[in-house]
């Protein structure tokens, strides 16, 4: 298995995950690199991703899966940056035995919002608040949902804010959750939000996706 | 040159932002010196431009020409633009996000009339003005080229050039020469003057005649491997090899078939390099044969048989579209793994198929229906038109017992499930260039009757029956045969609100026959016929094939005789003077 971490930075922020996904297996297939296919009657490339990042939301951080026999790190590192549209770039290249299964391990994500004016210290009353509700499209309706068992930490400097929401299973829309800050004078849009590390759970504690990559 | 920051803003808002972005694999070097930029423009949306060859070729040369960069713009969608008014931003290239005032040249490939409201919906978002007698030197030269351009007339008014034929001839020279104009400190009237005489460009200012340019040797014309691979889905998502222009098979009613002549092909070897390439450089899963007829290309045989090969070991999937019944070759078929078939009969009966000439048998159907179902096929779609020159009820009976003759062909091969059939009529549409240029378009309500026939008469299990809008059909003849008077139904029709004419989601009859009468005009005198003496309002374009030839065609339709097709042997339309046919 080859795992890569690359960004999506830029205009390819604004990629759905369905065309992203595309874009890669088209790198793979640019790199002319050797991907296992699913043997239905319609093979499929077999390749695999994390949670999919709201529409705009900028990464450096996003993990992708190919099912793939090919071990040189370096050289695949080299030849995917060769082949992929420049706001998809990877920084890091690593080759496993099995499946990290990464959808199913990833629980975090830290992420860092430029705010359009300094932020002031209230919003992290959340932190020691017992409930925060805030308000989301789902399938087209509007709910109203309790989240503050899914933000992990808050942390602000001037204009910026640092946050770790859960992800996978338990997903916190960081959009969304961005979005509902304004109460608290937060003033950002899904494209000033760049998620920074994505985390699986270790004995209890989060550790970088690229620490599990074995 | 637009605000990022705030088109950051706004695109999370919007409907499939990344149309908006650029950003493709393969995008060539926008920061290379440069003294000349050109934006191409197709007024329509991104998944829509982005899927036509044209445009994809003409991009690619200007951008492979040393000193010039090309970006592109299209037509954004009703949503995005309602946010650009509000934001003030104006329409911007994808490339480097620059407004139309900072390019030199901004062309628009205009490939169907019910685009003609998209020119302006993106002129008007743009800021600037419709009419090129009303843009001074600070607005860039607007141009139009593309196939509609075999009448431009509706649209003369709102561009200071027409580039009539092949853009890898006329864009190329006119935008070299206006890079010597702009050194050499021209006007814009200056550089028009000059721009006049050059081979397929029209300068309506001016005036005059203008004969179509073609690409003589289009084995060695220009032809990009290293495209743009979009990151969003369009319409045509694969690569696509042009295996040759024009058609030899000359059915009466087709535009296309006479347009693109005279026939050139490109040789199986460079076909097979340009796959190779293409495959290479792209990574889609997926290539296609394009041209108006493949299955008359020379070494047909040949050319898949060695594209086979190399998909196969790529994992490609090849399609072979535009098969035509008659030369419908089942091994190549059987070896496509193909699960449907697609036959365009276009009409129902021997006689009408003879006027038209399409050169398809009742025996050719029947025999390539033998061969597909004993292939297996579950699902075969069926094309016909409506409202045909000569047409009677006997025709359209004719669509039905088509059908039901698949129905009947298939439960002979014992197979226990029914067979899907689709059928789909379109409109009749008398085009210029056409033999039936001069013929009249059946009336809406003409138009409604018929379809309610076939609606009626195709009501059986697992026949699926789709028709083209009638509406539509009406005002695509008005624009299609129309004259200088047009452009103010255009203006109007935009202004009260159309746009997106070609989706049928968008499209308003009503507002369009309200534009017609507000100018004072009934549309009927556009769709309906014309006196063959009476002069034309495409008449000051030699796009090759010549007046005498159509006019000698449609004697040939009335009187139910058919024109073999131009492959052995020279039928004399006129193309030839472009360039020589099948060198």
């Amino acid at each position: 298995m080859i795992v890569l971490r690359h960004r999506k930075t830029g205009d390819a922020s604004f990629l759905s995950h369905i065309d992203a996904m595309r874009v890669l297996q088209r790198t793979m297939r640019r790199m002319k690199a050797e991907v296992r296919y699913s043997e239905g009657f319609v093979p499929h490339m077999l390749t695999y991703t994390t949670t999919p990042l709201p529409l705009g939301v900028q990464s450096v951080a996003e993990y992708f899966v190919a099912d793939s026999p090919l071990t040189d790190e370096e050289e695949l590192l080299d030849r995917f940056n060769a082949c992929v549209p420049s706001g998809m770039r990877a920084d890091l290249c690593r080759v496993t035995k099995g499946n990290p299964n990464l959808a199913a391990r990833v629980v975090a994500s830290s992420y860092e919002v430029r705010a359009e004016e300094r932020i002031t210290d209230e919003v992290l009353k959340i932190m020691s608040m017992p409930e925060y509700r805030m308000r989301r499209i789902k399938k087209g309706q509007e709910i109203d949902e309790e989240v503050r068992s899914r933000i992990y930490a808050l942390e602000t400097d001037g204009d910026k804010l640092f946050m770790t929401l859960a992800t996978g299973n338990e997903n916190l829309r960081v959009d969304s959750f961005v979005e509902s800050l304004s109460r608290f004078g937060v003033r950002a849009s899904a494209n000033d939000i760049v998620r920074i590390e994505q985390f699986a759970s270790l004995d209890g504690r989060f550790v970088a996706a690229k620490e599990i990559l074995q | 040159m637009t605000d990022e920051k705030l088109l950051m803003k706004i695109l999370p808002e919007v409907e499939k932002p990344a149309r908006y972005l650029g950003g493709e694999f393969n995008l060539p070097d926008m920061d290379k010196p440069c003294d000349e930029r050109v934006c191409l423009c197709f007024a329509d949306k991104y998944e829509v431009g982005m899927s036509n060859i044209g445009l994809r070729i003409l991009y690619h040369m200007l951008n492979d020409t040393d000193g010039v960069v090309c970006e592109r713009a299209f037509a954004p969608s009703t949503d995005m633009a309602e946010k650009m008014r509000q934001n003030g931003l104006r329409l911007f290239s994808l490339e480097t996000r620059r407004e139309f005032c900072d390019f030199d040249v901004v062309g628009f490939s205009v490939g169907f009339e019910l685009a003609y409201t998209n020119i302006l919906y993106m002129m008007d978002l743009a800021g600037v003005p419709f009419y090129a007698a009303d843009r001074g030197e600070e607005y860039p030269l607007i141009v139009a080229g593309g196939p509609c351009m075999v009448n431009p007339a509706p649209i003369l008014a709102f561009f200071d050039a027409i580039l009539v034929g092949e853009g890898e001839v006329n864009l190329a020279s006119f935008v070299e020469l206006h890079r010597k104009c702009k050194a050499e400190g021209l006007s814009k009237k200056e550089f028009l003057e000059r721009a006049a005489k050059l081979e397929g460009v029209y300068v309506p200012s001016i005036g005059g005649t203008v004969r179509r340019a073609v690409v003589k040797d289009l084995d060695k014309a220009y032809f990009p491997t290293k495209i743009l691979v979009p990151s969003c889905d369009i319409v045509h998502d694969r690569s696509t090899l042009e295996l040759f222009r024009g058609c030899a098979n000359g059915c009466r009613f087709c535009q296309a078939c006479f347009y693109y002549r005279p026939i050139r092909e490109r040789k199986k070897d460079t076909l097979l390099r340009q796959a190779k390439e293409l495959i290479t450089n792209t990574g889609y899963e997926e290539l296609s044969l394009s041209s108006l007829s493949t299955s008359d290309y020379s070494d047909l045989k040949g050319l898949v048989d060695g594209l086979k090969e190399e998909a196969e070991k790529e994992k490609v999937k090849l399609a072979l579209p535009s098969l035509r019944l008659d030369s419908f070759e089942a091994e190549i078929y059987e070896d496509t793994k193909g699960a449907s078939l697609t036959f365009a009969p276009e009409a129902g009966t021997q006689r009408l198929r003879d006027v038209i000439n399409k050169n398809v048998s009742d025996e050719n159907i029947l025999s390539s229906l033998r061969a597909a179902l004993a292939h297996g096929v579950k699902n075969v779609k069926l094309y016909f038109m409506i409202g045909l020159p000569t047409e009677t009820e006997e025709d359209l009976k004719g669509i039905v017992d088509i059908v039901k003759l698949v129905r009947k062909l298939h439960a002979e091969y014992g197979r226990s499930r029914l067979i899907n059939i689709t059928v789909s009529t379109a409109v009749f549409i008398p085009k210029p260039l056409t033999p039936f240029q001069w013929e009249e378009q059946i009336t809406i309500d003409e138009m409604y009757a018929k379809q309610d026939y076939l609606k009626r008469e195709l009501k059986l299990k697992n026949v699926k029956y789709s028709w083209h809008d009638a509406g539509s059909s009406v005002i695509e003849a008005a624009l299609a045969r129309g004259d200088g008077r047009i452009s103010a139904v255009i203006e109007r029709a935009y202004r009260t609100g159309c746009v997106f004419d070609s989706w049928n989601e968008c499209f308003d009859y009503d507002k369009w026959i309200a534009a017609f009468s507000y100018c004072g005009i009934d549309p009927r005198e556009y769709t309906g016929a014309i006196p063959t003496d009476a002069p034309l309002a495409w008449d000051f374009i030699d796009n090759g094939v010549t007046k005498a030839y159509l006019l000698k065609e449609r004697t040939l339709a009335y009187e139910g005789v058919t024109t073999p097709n131009c492959i052995g042997k020279c039928n004399g339309c006129g193309a030839n003077k472009l360039g020589r046919c099948f060198q």
